[in-house]
């Protein structure tokens, strides 16, 4: 098992510096996202991490200085944001192509292939050439790509992206088994939401700067400036935890029971949540009544607004004009279990 | 070619014999209705003039064309490795590019001299080597940086990184230019021939123009334009089969 450092990293692109500084650590087997909104820096992180941009500062992969190394000897497996398939290639060869220098077995070759097309449910896909694949097919061949060199660590770029629901199910399931097998993966993403449940790591980007990067047990939201709460949300810590047979409720706030999905791992580690805005809702028939509005503002067309919970400063979205220092009612549809034992 | 291109073909050429037998009158020395100048081809004396003169032309573009090709594949790839060489081959290209593939022939005649090799040979060179190189030179401007990054990523030799993603991408890309400058080695050779040597084709039209032997003329400028078409379906066929072509030339290697 290798980690990944990154420390005091640098990128400027013509001019613009798309990371500024950037110190983080991505520990041996763990599952880390980068988050952030778009032009964040989350690709150009990655890029570094797999050597494909020119930075400034240290980036250490199994703790060796990896600067001078060229990306085809980091070690690294690479799932970029388009897939970049080669289209002259049938999938087979696509899937193939990072085994050619590395295996000289053409039996191991094809078996290593064919795993991992099973893994991913593309056996029926081997023989066709990209052109011919949707975007979810694509995706998955490229992520098939990553797998089959069996690197230690695995970086994926907002894997999410044009891929149906079922699609996605499919690429965590296999995420979720990569990290459980000990290799190290970092994961850009907007889907957080799926992936914190099963995240040791976050690293959160905001215009370049990383404002937070560590386990998710260390991560406290009332210091991040509203504009990022606006999408990240709050952390709190859950009273209790209730589990079903397929599903699991936390209580927060005195006695307030709110769905916490449902997730086959243990449950019992889920002892910190993130509310996110969007399943906070401002409703007068809400059950957590005569809260006070600390904040307002508009991020992304909506009204955000950031409420007093029991100590905690909730951010809800509004359909009703509201002023600061007003009372309101909050309706929390979902609350959303964090990883992250260290 | 299908059942419409067939029947306008047979249309334009019924109408051509109908206009030069009966419509227009015009002596059939002057026009000559189609029947007539395929009855040429039917003349031993004739076809031996044509086919000599014809595989020297053939001879002279394919060779030229072909060496252009391949100087222009081999600079371009040499600035694949050195992209900085780029930035000073780029501008000089661009200049070449733009000068029409005729007009290198009255400076050719001037540089090289009326040499029956040599000419035709360095005019066909010269409308196939620049736009190869122009061509080049924007695919690889065009080029994925993604797929460059999965090369970096995946690929430990240089030669399975040219072999497996840049040298087929590069080729499909630049398929239309050699299209364009296959045809155009052949016509450059062609107004070449008719300027100043004393064979090929070229020759043979002029010659047969200044004796009024229209019917020989028009045969063989039908042999020119049946070449050019030939051409155009051949690399036609090839570039839209591309990517199958090319990936199971490379395909076949390593599975």
């Amino acid at each position: 098992m290798r980690g990944v450092s990154v420390k005091n990293v640098s990128v400027t692109y013509s001019g613009r510096k798309a990371l500024k500084n950037i110190t983080a650590e991505f520990p041996p087997g763990s599952l880390s996202i980068v988050v952030g909104l778009n032009g964040s820096g989350k690709t150009t992180l990655i890029k570094v991490v797999a050597g494909l941009v020119n930075y400034s500062g240290n980036v250490f992969i199994g703790g060796v200085n990896s600067d001078n190394v060229p990306p085809n000897l980091r070690g690294v497996s690479y799932v970029p944001q388009n897939n970049a398939l080669i289209p002259n290639l049938r999938v087979w060869h696509n899937i193939a192509i990072g085994l050619i220098d590395r295996e000289r077995d053409p039996q191991i070759i094809k078996e290593r292939v064919e795993e991992v097309a099973e893994v991913l449910g593309i056996q029926h896909l081997l023989n066709r050439y990209p052109r011919e694949l949707s975007g979810g097919e694509a995706r998955r061949v490229a992520i098939a790509r990553a797998l089959v060199v069996d690197s230690d660590v695995l970086l994926m770029d907002e894997p999410e992206l044009s891929v149906d629901i079922q699609t996605w199910q499919t690429i965590l399931n296999t995420i979720l088994r990569m990290s459980e097998s000990g290799k190290t993966v970092i994961i850009s993403t907007h889907n957080f939401e799926d992936l914190m449940p099963y995240t040791n790591v976050m690293c959160l980007l905001h215009e370049g700067y990383a404002l937070f990067s560590g386990y998710l047990t260390n991560l406290r939201t009332e210091d991040l400036p509203l504009d990022v709460r606006a999408w990240l949300g709050t952390v709190v810590e859950a009273d209790d935890i209730e589990c079903g047979e397929s599903s699991f409720c936390v209580t927060l706030f005195n006695g307030h029971k709110i769905y916490a999905g449902s997730y086959k791992a243990n449950s019992r580690k889920y002892l910190r949540v993130a509310i996110l805005p969007k399943y906070v809702v401002v409703d007068q028939k809400g059950p957590l009544r005569g809260r006070i509005v600390r904040k307002i503002g508009y991020y992304a067309g909506r009204l955000t607004v950031l409420v007093d919970v029991n100590g905690y400063e909730l951010v809800a979205t509004s359909h009703e004009a509201l002023q600061e220092g007003s009372v309101a009612s909050l309706k929390i549809e979902k609350a959303i279990p964090l990883g992250g034992s260290s | 070619m299908n059942l419409k291109n067939v029947t306008s073909v047979i249309v334009f050429l019924l109408l051509w014999e109908l206009t030069a037998r009966y419509l227009i009158p015009v002596p059939k020395t002057i026009l000559p209705p189609f029947t007539q100048v395929l009855w040429n081809f039917t003349d031993r004396s004739f076809l031996v003039v044509l086919l000599a003169n014809y595989l020297q032309t053939l001879s002279r573009s394919l060779l030229g064309f072909a060496v252009g090709l391949i100087c222009g594949l081999l600079t371009g790839l040499a600035i694949s490795i050195k992209h900085a060489v780029s930035d000073y081959v780029s501008p000089i290209a661009t200049l070449m590019f733009s000068v029409p593939s005729v007009a290198w022939v009255p400076i050719l005649i001037v540089l090289v001299g009326i040499d029956e090799f040599k000419l035709p040979l360095v005019a066909s060179f010269m409308c196939t080597y620049p736009p190869i190189l122009y061509g080049i030179i924007n695919s690889l401007r065009m080029f994925d940086k993604d797929q460059l990054d999965i090369a970096a990523v995946y690929c430990l030799k240089h030669r399975t990184k040219y072999r497996f993603i840049i040298l087929p991408q590069l080729l499909s890309r630049i398929l239309p230019s050699i299209r364009t400058e296959a045809v155009m080695a052949w016509k450059t050779v062609f107004v070449a021939e008719m300027l100043v040597l004393p064979s090929g084709i070229g020759y043979l039209a002029l010659l047969y123009a200044s004796t009024l032997n229209m019917d020989k003329l028009i045969a063989v400028i039908l042999v020119l334009a049946l070449t050019l078409v030939l051409i155009n379906t051949l690399i036609d066929k090839l570039e839209k089969n591309s990517s199958k072509v090319l990936g199971g030339i490379y395909e076949g290697s390593f599975r």
